[in-house]
């Protein structure tokens, strides 16, 4: 026979008091009943001193739960959703691929191959630090050009503030026409840009400068625009060091 | 919503999750006692939430509802190995814990090992609720919007877990040291 009594409730308190009271759910005048009651009645003292000694047993008992377990091939499954980060992994890293490709062959000014730096950006970073931004311009298509340029005020005017926020804006191929000095419709705004907010950099390729040049065109850029010997390079470089990426 | 918005709100919402993961394999493992089915049960719910992102209504209710997601799918799990029993009713085909008292046992991991086996005895929804009080440490309203039950269910079902830990990690422990001291006074 067991002669400890169980969280019984008395004709003054229940059981889910106690347990209320000892999760600290009551409100300040029913803690003070319930406290009453439990000084008044050694059996209630025990119980609570019972209820105190559960929760510490139960959070000591799962405070290291044993490691999740590596599986090369899946014991047991959930179904194939279970597949779906594996999958979109493999997704991310041939858009990757296949974004850097793309803008090789853009850049029909590169006399090389796709340099090894760029092989080896198609490795995804571990983490995306959403604190540094890369945007690149590829085209000077009015629409998309817009949006992309309200695109940085918004992110500007709600990162800017952020301590370690770093934005580049690079510009390649057609895109390197919204950073000229001469006949970018937006030249007003990308320079208070640069001024207004110091950590953000406009870039122009040197690469996409060049080809320019060779068709007799040349380009004069805005002020506070720096030039960046490749954008190929420029990006690789930045996906590696864990930037966010986005282009148009 | 615009373009930057989406797409920091996604890297954002998945860097939450990922931060979630730990938390989220503990209490499936303090639900299943399994590593292998908690771990797939933790993957499957940040799966589902990352599908199911946009009904998220708040940001800040990300942890209680990937909670939520993986309550259901513990019970979905249950139900699919108990069709027939209301997941009240489903024990566990665990042993009953040594009547050794936790206080006495000389090794911690024993400790352990019987709280745990306690816990995985319990009837499922009073397991959940346990685990999302004490180590979640919800309170009472935020288990009743996890696990969408009335809040005097979730008190009614607290309160008859603990009983019953308290009977077999407690009662049932201080019957056996005393059964153990009447036998050695009968031999001295």
């Amino acid at each position: 026979m067991m002669n400890q009594r169980p969280f019984e409730s008395t004709p003054r308190l229940s059981a889910e008091e106690l347990n209320a009271f000892v999760d600290d759910e009551l409100c300040a005048e029913d803690r003070e009943r319930v406290r009453a009651g439990i000084q008044a009645d050694a059996a209630l003292t025990q119980q609570v001193c019972a209820l105190d000694q559960l929760q510490d047993w139960l959070r000591e008992a799962y405070r290291a739960p044993p490691v999740p377990p590596r599986r090369g091939i899946r014991q047991r499954g959930l179904g194939v959703l279970a597949w779906v980060p594996v999958t979109a992994a493999a997704c991310g890293l041939l858009c990757v691929g296949a974004l850097l490709g793309w803008l090789v062959a853009k850049q029909t000014a590169l006399p090389n191959t796709v340099p090894e730096s760029v092989l080896a950006a198609r490795v995804l970073p571990p983490v995306v630090d959403a604190r540094h931004v890369l945007v690149r311009w590829g085209s000077d298509a009015p629409q998309k050009a817009q949006e992309s340029l309200d695109m940085v005020k918004t992110l500007l005017a709600q990162s800017a503030h952020e301590p370690g926020f770093r934005l580049e804006v690079l510009a390649n191929a057609e895109g390197v026409r919204l950073l000229s000095a001469e006949d970018s419709p937006y030249a007003a705004e990308i320079e208070a840009l640069a001024k207004q907010y110091p950590n953000v950099r406009f870039l122009a390729c040197g690469n996409s400068m060049k080809t320019l040049e060779k068709t007799g065109k040349s380009l004069r850029l805005l002020p506070h625009v720096q030039i960046t010997p490749s954008a190929v390079e420029q990006v690789a470089s930045r996906v590696r060091e864990g930037w966010a990426y986005l282009s148009i | 919503m615009t373009i930057s918005e989406l797409f920091f709100g996604r890297i954002g919402f998945n860097q939450r999750l990922q931060a979630l993961r730990p938390r989220l394999y503990r209490l499936a493992f303090a639900w299943c006692k399994d590593p292998y089915l908690a771990d797939d049960l933790a993957q499957e719910a940040m799966i589902r939430a990352t599908h199911r992102q946009g009904q998220l209504r708040a940001p800040e209710l990300l942890d209680r509802w990937v909670i939520r997601i993986l309550a259901n799918l513990w019970f979905d799990h249950l139900r699919a190995e108990h069709p027939t029993e209301s997941l009240d009713e489903v024990m566990d085909q665990l042993p009953a814990a040594a009547g050794e008292e936790p206080e006495g046992a000389h090794r911690r991991q024993e400790t352990i090992e019987r709280v745990r086996a306690a816990v995985a005895r319990l009837p499922p929804v009073q397991r959940v609720v346990i685990t999302l009080v004490d180590l979640e440490e919800l309170s009472y309203r935020e288990v009743a919007e996890v696990l969408d039950l009335p809040m005097g269910t979730v008190m009614s079902r607290l309160s008859r877990g603990r009983q019953k830990l308290k009977e077999w990690l407690i009662d049932e422990a201080s019957e056996g040291r005393r059964a153990a001291s009447c036998r050695l006074r009968r031999v001295q």
